[in-house]
């Protein structure tokens, strides 16, 4: 139980995706309400995802000694999967739109990519794999509401011109990625765990 | 059979969102020369292999479903160009198979192969070379910046891994965070500022001249 906890803390501070390598950073550049609808979409997507991948690959690919195929079929996967939540499940909601469409086909921008990855080196069962992507969803909403709230504050805020919008977004996204992995190492070596 | 060529600017596409699919990879994949150097040239191999047979094939692709044909064409390409950068230098595609994984998403993000579907191979492959070329170049340019200062190094690819050419002398050289992905974020959003700045000095430049 404890370990699945820190792999939870894990997934949400120093694996998170949209954190260390910018997956899914053209959600800083849509409106706010357009922003939090993909923030929902994309951690609904990891949620789902995570899990389907590791009973794909382990599942039905290796049983089949298909596993080289790996590298071909994970981006098709992942997006069809995408897609169907898209055309299926958010249009219930009134999420889908043209903005999601379009993040569908790439995978949220490869978010979901990045999450499976993940999902397939460091878990061996399939509670683990739902408790990373769990974990990795909920760091990403998290930071896309921090990020949401930076990006609100600068609007009314005096910034140089060449600064504005995406340039401070960018800086800011480092800073809370330098954060997070700080605060992450902070916590395993409060517990005495070694990551 | 070949069909009339798109003009020219339909061909090319320098939008926001086909910017920010190399974001990732400039992010992750310029700490290391090395690294620079071996995904941008998978990025330039695979899309010019799934835009040339995109453009052979257009006559052949049902009008629906085409959408479903470039995804697995692209996932195919960079499949491809795995498999033949493992045989060159394997134990350094092995660190980088995660980036590998995002190229399909660079090239169906650009929507090359959309643009290039009617086009002549010669049209398409000069088209290819201009774009990710200058992907390429950034990615270099990139990493000359953060190695040195990263890890006091400089390095290549090599069969066996790195080949590092230049090393600083003192163990603890290089400034870590600018090695690491938090540090490109910074970076490159500080260099967004900048290209803004010349740009504004520039236009202001223009807009005098035409008052006198």
């Amino acid at each position: 139980m404890t370990s699945l906890i820190f792999l939870a803390i894990g997934a949400a501070a120093s694996f998170n995706s949209f954190l260390q390598f910018g997956l899914g950073v053209r959600q800083l550049l849509l409106h706010k309400v357009a922003a939090r609808q993909g923030a929902v979409c994309s951690a609904t997507a990891l949620i789902v995802t995570g899990p389907l991948i590791f009973v794909f690959f382990n599942y039905v690919l290796a049983p089949l000694s298909l596993g080289f195929m790996g590298m071909f079929l994970l981006y098709p996967v992942l997006a069809l999967s995408c897609i169907v939540l898209n055309n299926f499940v958010f249009r219930k909601f009134g999420l889908k739109n043209e903005n999601q469409a379009g993040m569908a086909v790439t995978a949220y921008d490869g978010l979901v990519i990045g999450n499976a990855f993940f999902v397939l080196r460091l878990t061996a069962d399939l509670v683990s794999a739902f408790v990373f992507s769990t974990g990795a969803a909920l760091g990403t909403m998290l930071s896309c509401l921090i990020l949401n709230a930076v990006r609100e504050r600068l609007e009314t805020e005096n910034v140089p011109m060449s600064l504005r919008g995406f340039p401070l977004m960018l800086i800011a996204t480092g800073l809370l990625s330098l954060t997070a992995t700080y605060l992450a190492s902070l916590g395993f070596a409060a517990f005495g765990v070694k990551p | 059979m070949s069909a009339p060529n798109k003009p020219e600017t339909e061909l090319y596409d320098s939008s926001v969102a086909t910017g920010l699919y190399n974001l990732v990879l400039m992010i992750g994949c310029t700490g290391r020369l090395a690294h620079a150097v071996i995904i941008g040239s998978a990025m330039l191999v695979a899309n010019l292999t799934a835009a040339l047979v995109n453009s052979a094939s257009g006559g052949l692709q049902p009008r629906r479903g085409d959408d479903f044909i470039q995804l697995i064409l692209a996932a195919a390409s960079v499949s491809l160009t795995y498999a033949l950068s493992t045989l060159i230098s394997p134990g350094l595609t092995n660190d980088l198979e995660f980036f590998y994984l995002i190229l399909p998403v660079n090239i169906i993000g650009s929507n090359v192969l959309r643009r290039t579907a009617l086009a002549s191979a010669a049209t398409t492959a000069l088209v290819i070379l201009r774009e990710t070329g200058a992907v390429f170049g950034l990615l270099v340019a990139m990493a000359i910046f953060r190695e040195p200062l990263g890890y006091g190094t400089v390095s290549l690819p090599g069969r066996d891994g790195l080949i590092i050419l230049l090393a600083s002398n003192s163990e603890n050289s290089g400034i870590r965070v600018i090695a690491s992905s938090a540090g490109a974020f910074i970076m490159i959003g500080y260099l967004f500022a900048l290209f803004r700045k010349i740009q504004q000095r520039l236009y202001r430049g223009t807009q005098d001249q035409e008052l006198m």
